[in-house]
This record gives structure tokens, C-alpha cells and sequence, in this order.
């Protein structure tokens, strides 16, 4: 396996793929589950994020030839082992299906009110395909292009609304305890514990020496953004915010200056279409490559298009309307998301280390 | 062979994305739409609600029979109001939309008047279809008109293109303020009662005699409307929103005050700045309490009073006197809003929320009583600065000389 990418990208590929969708959507969920401390939520779950990248980096230690895939297949026999491999790969289709969903949901409520939903998620699932043919390399070097662009221009969001802001909304602190801060901090874990996916791409990043701090890094800048993403709404529109379906895109609708420079909403639209972008392209990425790698194929690359009919066909099938969407977001998919890339990591890498202390 | 295949791919791609590109669907181009400026909510016979839309004409109108068929405004206006009535006001939109050749667009409209009838009927229904629908802008400003909104949009200021920028130039000025669908939908959230005030407008015909005025086709600012449960039930006139502009530290710079003062002396302070603070204290014994403490410095505007700026002893009493005003009109405020409306729009309720979270969790469910019942206590100090080019007044330079 060729070392492709350098820590650096791999660090700004992880970082667009979890803040690409949370943004938009985490401050309207965590004011509900945690009202006015909901600018802490990210702070606490920025600890499920560094254990996640802990554990990935060990369980990638531990890999032969650092596939994952190949980890499960020695550890717990052949065909248990691709059993699980294909259970994960499902699991990895269904959260990337409900994403891709959202995405496809947010446009059509928000821009395109009457293009139909199938021919915005067909349009990105057809441009993420070509990414993923050309590689982790391409779509690292896309990203070296484009995300510092997404991240300046949410940033400039959030200063823009600067004037806006009344600090005084977030007191009092703790108003019913520490209760809901940490349900609303379980709900942000649900996105940190995505960046286990890391663990595919790590065979393809050249300094291995760095990884563990690029990822590292790598949580700080994205519990730092969601801080400031929280605090900025909050302040904004208190707890108002709970009954914006796109607080962040509310927020910035309401940005206006000496009354020309006004409907900037577009801003939130190139930067959700292109986050949404990297987001789907790394999943559909390491789907096919674990997919690849569990059929031990020969040519590899014939499965994309299948994958993508697959990922087109599952987000209607996994949900009618928004209303389950929501529902899945907001309530049962955080404990199902967390179990399967945090607890299973962790159990994974707890069984691993026992197993080879038995054989030593 | 294979590159050659590539290629071909790659132009079936190019050409395959120019259909994709135009976004067929949702094209719009500019002369489809009709732009809306300003709206006006009224209430209707038997529970129906009539939406007028004030509509920008894109082209300058050369003759006034162009607009025949419509309920125009005047013609030399460069907008005129349409309207339509149904159940609700996305019914209302609906048969708005059937009488115009353009699609309604809403994303340039600023302004929502609602017509006082509305106001007192309830005006959540509409709130929900303003703020649900996709089109509408959060920085919309709301006001609450004498008589018919649709009135309202119809004036063709002097000075202004249309009464959109009217109404919201109006608001810029000292004498009013602006409240937005955001500030609304934050204080239906966080007041226990859903209280809030919206500024509160009429026409100028409405005010005042035509042949005395010269510019009575302009909407005038005449205080704020109160609102609980999303009803109006409530106004506070001129002299009462200055004592409510005073508490909610609104009080803009170049703010007049005019003393009432005996016989035909007078007293005016032009305000350069102020700051209200809000101090919530529990005594021990369970009684909650509210400070009022007003800082503020001005300049004197006028004074023919027999009080004399450069006499220490005078200027100190010129300053009490300032003083007394202030604290009067502050206490009328609150004396109507606590007794006689029960309507905290003062955010006393968020003041105390933050003294004593677990408190204001009890106390919240009643909080109309509470709030009637709440004790205030006044600390005024406008410290009035600099007395203007004169340093005597006018009555008494002549004995001066003498």
C-alpha cells in the first residue's frame, strides 16, 4: 500500500468531515436537550473525541499491515471476522445515507424549493463516485484546496454577527443542574465519535510519527469551531434557537450592514454543499475500501457505482420525511452512532489486547 | 484506447452537466416576480384575515390607468398595494397570487404592519406562517397600526420613496424604536406570559386636521402596544413609552427632555447619552425588589427659567429638577404596565431569573401577580454638562447690564 497523504491533509479531511453537518444542525438540538448551557456541550465531548483518535491509532498499531479490516479478520477468525467487517460496513452506509438525507432536505427547504430532492442527492453522489476513483490522494488534495475556504468563510459568519450578540443571554449557568449539559454533551459525542473512521486512511499517511497529534489538533479545532458556533447562536437568539430547524443558517440570514450587505445566506449554502462534499466522499471512501477488502477484490474499483446506487437507493429507504430524519438525528441515532464508533472500537481493542496477552 | 474512452466519458460528463447547471426547477428570472416591500395584516369579517402586499413597480408608471383593476395607491408612487383576504394567511397569500401576473417574492420584504383589530384578535397565526415560511426574513420589523394596516401602506410619503422606508427611517430616530421577528420570537420563548411591546404606529391623516398640516400622508410613531398570550391588550401612549424607552435603557442620544415648570418658564436638556440598569435584589424576608438606576449627561437645549446655569446652588436644583422629571415619567410607566396591565415588557423577569434561577422556577407560573407587585426603587442622575452658547438667559441679561 502506497503512503499517499501527509498528516496534515489527513487532518483536514477529518476535521470538514465531522463539522460539515454539525454546525448547521447541532445548535438547535443541543438548546433543546440542554438549554441556556448549551455552549458548553462541545467541551465535554471534545474527551470522547481524543480517546476515539487514542483508540484508533492503538487498534492501527495493532492492524497487520494497518487494515482494519484485516485486524477483525486475525483477531477473530475468517469468518466472523468479515462478518463483522460487513455488519460496520452497513452500519457506515445507513449514517451516511440519513447525512446525505439531510443534506438533500436542507437544500430543498432552504434553495431549491421545487428541484426534487433524488437530483440533488443524485448530483453529489455522482461527484463524490469520481472522488472516490481517483483515490485518497485526490480527495486530500481537494480538500488542501477547499477547506480552509469553508472554514474562513463560517468563520466570517460568526464575526459578521458580532454586533448582534448579548453575552448576558447565556446567565444563569447551570439554571437545572449538570443534568443537561451532559445530555446535550452525548449528542456532540455522537459526532466526535465519528473521526474513527480515521483509522481507514491511516495506512495512506506517510509521517506516522505525527498522526496521533495531527489528530489531537484535530479535536481541539473542532470543539473550538462548535464553541464558537454555539456561543454565536445562543447569543444571537437565546433559546429561541431550539425551534430553528438551521439555527446557524437563521443567523446568518439575519446578518445585515448599513443595509446592503444583506442576504449573505449563500455563504451557508457553498459552505454546508462543499462540507457535505468531503463528508459523503470520505464515507463512500472507506466503504468501498473496506468493502474491497473484505471480498478481497482484484479490481476494486467496479464496486463505486454500486456503492452509490446503494447510498442513493438506502436514503429513501431509511427515511420517509423529515420528520424521521429529525427524529433519528436528535434521539435514538446518538446512542446507535456512538455504539458503533466509539463502544465498539473500545471493545474491539479491549478484546485484542487480552487475546494477545493470552497468547503471550 | 483507454484514455481515448476517458475522454469521451469526460465530455459526455461536460455536456450532461449543462442541462444540471441552470436548476431548471427553481429558476426565477427578475421579471417573473413581484417584489414585496411591506405588508399589512388586518382583521375581516367572521374570522378571516386580509393580507395587502406592498408591491415594488419595477418600471417608473407613465399614466395612473396602468394600475386600474388594483387597489392603488397613489400613482406617483413607485409601489402600490394589493391585497386579498382568505381563513388564514397562507390562504390570504394564495388568493393574493391568483390576482397578480407575477410570482409573490418575499425576500425583500422589511416591514409587517398589523392592524390594531388583528392585534387584539391574536396574532400567533400569523407569527407561525411569517416565521415557518422559507421566504420571509427573520430582520423583518413588526408594527401595530391605528385602524386598517392596508392604510398604512398605502401612504406615499414626501419624503421617502414608499412607506416602507418611511417606517423604517422612522425608527432610526430618537423618538422610536424598531422590533424585529427575531427579538419577538425570543421573548415568546422566554417570558413565562409570552409579554412583549411592539412600537405603535397611525397615519398622519388620523392625527391631525389635513388643512393644517402640510405633510399628513406619513405614518407617526405613537408609542408601543403591549401584547400577553399573543394578544394586544394594551397601549402605552407617547408620555408613557418615553417612562418604558427610560427603564428598557432604549434612550437614545439627541433625546429632549422638557421640564414642566411653573407660570411660562422653561427648561429643556438635550440628552447626549444614558444608561439604565436594572439591579434585582430578594430581601430576606421574601419580597423581590427592583432598582432602577439611570445615569445619563446632557446638555441644556433651553432656559428662560429662573434658574441660572453658572450659580452653583441654581444648577444643582436645575438638576433636581431634571431629575424629578425623569423619575416621573419612569414611575407612570411602571405604575400602568404593573397595575394596570400586569404585562412585564421590561424584562424584569429575565433580571431575576439570573439573581435566583431556582426561585424564578416557582415563581414563573404566576408571574403576572408577581410582577404587579414587585417594588422599585428610583436612582436618577443626569448630570446636565455644558449650557450651550448662552451662559445667561435671555430674561435677565437686561438686568445684568443694568
Amino acid at each position: 500500500m502506497k503512503k499517499k497523504i501527509s498528516s496534515f491533509q489527513m487532518f483536514l479531511l477529518m476535521f470538514q468531515m465531522i463539522l460539515s453537518s454539525s454546525v448547521l444542525l447541532m445548535p438547535s438540538i443541543t438548546t433543546m436537550l440542554s438549554g441556556k448551557d448549551m455552549w458548553m456541550t462541545p467541551i465535554f465531548s471534545m474527551l470522547v473525541g481524543y480517546l476515539t483518535v487514542w483508540v484508533a491509532f492503538k487498534l492501527y498499531k495493532l492492524a497487520p499491515h494497518g487494515s482494519f479490516v484485516k485486524l477483525l479478520e486475525s483477531s477473530f477468525g475468517k469468518v466472523i471476522g468479515k462478518g463483522m467487517n460487513i455488519l460496520f460496513i452497513i452500519f457506515q452506509v445507513h449514517i451516511i445515507a440519513i447525512a446525505t438525507r439531510d443534506y438533500g432536505e436542507f437544500i430543498v427547504t432552504n434553495f431549491y424549493l421545487k428541484t426534487p430532492v433524488y437530483i440533488i442527492i443524485i448530483s453529489m453522489l455522482i461527484l463524490c463516485a469520481w472522488v472516490v476513483s481517483g483515490g485518497i490522494e485526490v480527495l486530500a488534495r481537494t480538500g488542501q484546496v477547499f477547506i480552509p475556504i469553508i472554514t474562513i468563510c463560517t468563520l466570517f459568519i460568526f464575526i459578521f454577527l458580532i454586533p448582534e450578540l448579548d453575552p448576558s443571554t447565556i446567565f444563569p449557568m447551570f439554571e437545572k443542574g449538570a443534568a443537561p449539559v451532559f445530555k446535550g454533551s452525548v449528542v456532540v459525542a455522537g459526532w466526535f465519535c465519528q473521526i474513527f473512521l480515521v483509522i481507514y486512511i491511516l495506512p495512506y499517511v506517510k509521517q506516522e510519527n505525527t498522526i496521533q497529534k495531527w489528530g489531537y489538533i484535530c479535536v481541539t479545532g473542532i470543539g473550538l469551531l462548535m464553541l464558537i458556533a454555539n456561543i454565536t447562536v445562543f447569543m444571537l437568539m437565546s433559546e429561541s434557537a431550539s425551534f430553528y430547524n438551521y439555527p446557524v443558517f437563521t443567523a446568518a440570514r439575519y446578518i445585515a450592514y448599513a443595509e446592503f450587505f444583506e442576504h449573505v445566506e449563500a455563504i451557508v449554502m457553498m459552505v454546508w454543499v462543499l462540507g457535505e462534499f468531503f463528508k459523503i466522499s470520505f464515507y463512500y471512501f472507506t466503504i468501498y475500501l473496506s468493502l474491497s477488502e473484505t471480498l478481497e477484490l482484484q479490481k476494486p474499483v467496479v464496486i463505486i457505482l454500486p456503492i452509490g446506487l446503494l447510498l442513493l437507493l438506502s436514503t429513501f429507504w431509511l427515511a420517509k420525511d423529515f420528520q424521521m430524519i429529525g427524529d433519528f438525528i436528535s434521539k435514538s441515532g446518538t446512542l446507535y452512532i456512538l455504539t458503533g464508533f466509539f463502544i465498539f472500537p473500545l471493545v474491539i481493542y479491549a478484546l485484542t489486547v487480552i487475546k494477545q496477552r493470552l497468547k503471550a | 484506447m483507454k484514455r481515448r474512452m476517458i475522454r469521451a466519458m469526460l465530455c459526455g460528463l461536460l455536456c450532461w452537466s449543462v442541462p444540471l447547471l441552470t436548476s431548471c426547477w427553481d429558476r426565477v428570472e427578475v421579471n417573473d416576480i413581484a417584489i414585496i416591500v411591506g405588508a399589512g395584516i388586518d382583521q375581516m369579517d367572521g374570522k378571516q384575515v386580509k393580507l395587502s402586499a406592498e408591491i415594488y413597480i419595477p418600471v417608473e408608471s407613465t399614466g395612473e390607468g396602468q394600475e386600474s383593476g388594483m387597489k392603488a395607491g397613489n400613482g406617483n408612487g413607485k409601489t402600490f398595494v394589493s391585497s386579498a383576504a382568505g381563513s388564514s394567511m397562507a390562504e390570504a397569500m394564495y388568493k393574493l397570487q391568483e390576482r397578480l401576473s407575477r410570482k409573490l417574492y418575499w425576500g425583500h420584504n422589511d416591514i409587517f404592519v398589523i392592524g390594531q383589530a388583528r392585534a387584539e384578535h391574536g396574532i400567533e397565526d400569523d407569527l407561525d406562517f411569517i416565521l415557518r415560511y422559507v421566504r420571509m426574513r427573520e430582520r423583518a420589523n413588526i408594527y401595530i397600526s391605528e385602524g386598517s394596516a392596508v392604510d398604512v401602506l398605502g401612504i406615499i410619503p414626501r419624503l421617502e420613496p414608499n412607506s416602507m422606508e418611511a417606517l423604517s427611517e422612522l425608527s432610526k430616530t430618537e423618538i422610536s424604536i424598531t422590533v424585529d421577528l427575531k427579538e419577538i420570537i425570543e421573548r415568546i420563548v422566554e417570558t413565562p406570559d409570552e409579554t412583549y411591546a411592539i412600537p405603535y404606529i397611525n397615519r398622519g391623516k388620523l392625527l391631525t386636521d389635513v388643512s393644517h398640516v402640510r405633510n399628513p400622508n406619513v405614518p407617526y410613531f405613537r408609542g408601543m402596544s403591549l401584547f400577553k398570550k399573543g394578544k394586544m391588550n394594551g397601549n402605552l401612549n407617547s408620555d408613557l413609552t418615553w417612562g418604558y424607552f427610560w427603564i428598557t435603557n432604549q434612550i437614545k442620544g439627541n433625546t429632549i427632555i422638557s421640564l414642566k415648570m411653573p407660570e411660562e418658564q422653561t427648561l429643556a436638556v438635550l440628552l447626549t447619552h444614558s444608561k439604565t440598569t436594572l439591579i434585582p435584589s430578594i430581601t430576606p424576608d421574601g419580597k423581590w425588589k427592583m432598582k432602577i438606576k439611570v445615569r445619563g449627561e446632557g446638555n441644556l437645549l433651553q432656559n428662560t427659567s429662573s434658574l441660572d446655569f453658572m450659580n452653583p446652588a441654581q444648577h444643582k436644583a436645575m438638576i433636581k429638577k431634571t431629575n424629578e422629571e425623569v423619575e416621573m415619567s419612569i414611575r407612570q410607566a411602571l405604575k400602568v404596565l404593573q397595575k394596570k396591565y400586569k404585562t412585564d415588557v421590561l424584562d424584569f423577569g429575565d433580571r431575576f431569573r439570573k439573581l435566583a434561577p431556582k426561585q424564578w422556577q416557582k415563581e414563573k407560573k404566576n408571574w403576572s401577580t408577581m410582577f404587579s407587585e414587585i417594588e422599585t426603587e428610583l436612582d436618577v442622575e443626569i448630570n446636565i454638562q455644558r449650557p450651550g452658547i448662552l451662559n445667561q438667559n435671555i430674561k435677565k441679561m437686561n438686568r445684568v447690564n443694568n
